[in-house]
């Protein structure tokens, strides 16, 4: 057996015990898991316990010169998933990255970041922002407001509920 | 029938042929993963919600300039369209120089994609990089043993994420009472309108459907265990689990994925079998 090979299988019993523990939420836990920066520990719980029955929407709004806010505009999502997409599902990408960028915004401790004036310095606010920065104008308003919103799916008919309302920017 | 069940197990008792089926079918789940990315390559421009300028928050240690060159604009385009090519060349029966060179390219650049997008992956990535990156170590050893380890390995992880997530799902109130897929399969992400109907207009199908999974993915780590004609039926229940996720729910990788772990679990199963038999004798 040669050296490699040796190697090999210590670091292949390592990386299993490390999944192990990694399915378990404890404190040590999640020590392991801010030193995994390449994601090599993996989450196996899929949809569970707590499963996503929620879609998330980002959605913006302009203000015109005299003050007056226009009506909300829709960014994400822009249509709904189509048959195909059991073979080829490219907007899968951005429901999971709005979906994370939620994630992170609950998990934040301190409530003030997640309404306070400094939650404009986060990253879910930062990455709204910079998306609705860019969307399409429907006027000559250079001023924007975005509210990232989830609502319960087609069957049940809920409102759009907010999680995150950001202040008027100059885009 | 059981001359055709002896003839899969033959195939599947080399472990360097069962390697190459397991990167061949996690390939496919690649190429689609990638081929998906570069459609939406305009998520990881400066005005996208997956912008370097901003997720690099996330990265736990300041990169250096060739990183970020690599991780923005036409540096990540270059990436993932050689990593396509190298996942595409990892279907072709090639010589093993070339297998090693698709293999390198493909698992550093799923190392890199885990740096550039600390949002936006899923389950199927993580399976991915947890066959593609021991794969390549694997056959840069070059030996039978570690090839053997690198499977038993794969199996494992598969039988894990089955494992957890059924164990998780069974101590969820929501998934024991029935009602987690219908709501799931009332979101626009994850869903489907028809179903979603069908399941709402019947508990006891609800409450079918829930414990149906629960129970699939918690039993699923004994399969290997479960001799031959049992862990085929296991794996085939399987197979139809990912089709169906695939259909009503969209997770077109997560097939790929997982089902590239099935050979694997066969050849684990098969090495487990012949080595209990071995001591059998041995003791006898």
């Amino acid at each position: 057996m040669s050296l490699g090979t040796v190697g090999l299988l210590i670091l292949l019993a390592v990386w299993f015990v490390l999944s192990v523990l990694n399915q378990f939420g404890t404190r040590s836990v999640d020590r392991l898991r801010r030193v995994d920066p390449l994601q090599l520990l993996p989450l196996w719980n899929f949809f569970a316990p707590h499963p996503g029955v929620h879609d998330y929407y980002l959605l913006y709004r302009e203000e015109s010169e005299s003050g007056e806010l226009g009506s909300w505009h829709l960014v994400h999502p822009t249509q709904s998933r189509s048959w195909t997409s059991c073979l080829w599902n490219p907007d899968k990408l951005g429901h999971k990255t709005l979906s994370d960028l939620t994630q992170i915004l609950a998990g934040y401790q301190d409530s003030s970041l997640r309404e306070g004036p400094s939650r404009m310095l986060t990253l879910p606010y930062l990455v709204c922002l910079n998306v609705i920065t860019d969307a399409r104008p429907h006027s000559r308003a250079s001023v924007r407001q975005f509210v990232l919103a989830r609502k319960r799916g087609l069957v049940s008919g809920d409102e759009l509920l907010p999680i995150l309302v950001s202040d008027l920017h100059r885009v | 029938m059981s001359t055709s069940l002896a003839g899969f197990r033959v195939v599947l008792a080399s472990p360097d042929f069962t390697l190459r089926v397991v990167v061949g079918l996690c390939a496919v789940s690649v190429i689609i993963r990638t081929l998906e990315l570069l459609a939406r390559a305009s998520l990881f421009g400066p005005q996208g919600s997956l912008s370097w300028k901003l997720v690099q928050e996330l990265c736990p240690f300041e990169c250096p300039p060739w990183f970020t060159a690599l991780c923005d604009g036409r540096g990540l385009l270059a990436v993932l369209i050689v990593r396509l090519a190298a996942s595409a060349g990892l279907l072709v029966p090639a010589r093993p120089f070339l297998l090693l060179a698709c293999l390198t390219i493909v698992a550093l650049s799923s190392l890199m994609l885990n740096l550039r997008m600390p949002v936006g992956q899923d389950g199927s990535d993580q399976m991915n990089v947890l066959i593609v990156l021991p794969a390549w170590l694997a056959i840069l050893c070059g030996q039978d043993l570690a090839k053997i380890a690198v499977l038993m390995f794969i199996a494992g992880q598969g039988s894990l994420a089955y494992a957890t997530s059924g164990v998780a799902k069974l101590g969820s109130p929501l998934w024991r009472s029935g009602e987690a897929i219908p709501q799931i399969m009332s979101t626009l992400a994850y869903g489907n309108g028809l179903a979603a109907r069908a399941l709402c207009s019947s508990l006891a199908l609800r409450r079918t459907a829930c414990w149906s999974v629960i129970l699939f993915e918690t039993c699923f780590s004994f399969s290997v265990l479960a001799g031959p004609h049992g862990l085929l039926g296991v794996l085939a229940v399987g197979l139809l689990f990912h089709v169906s996720c695939a259909i009503l729910m969209g997770l077109n990788c997560f097939l790929w994925s997982f089902l590239a772990t099935y050979p694997a679990l066969i050849f684990t199963s098969n090495y487990l079998f012949h080595l209990l038999h071995t001591i059998g004798k041995t003791g006898g």
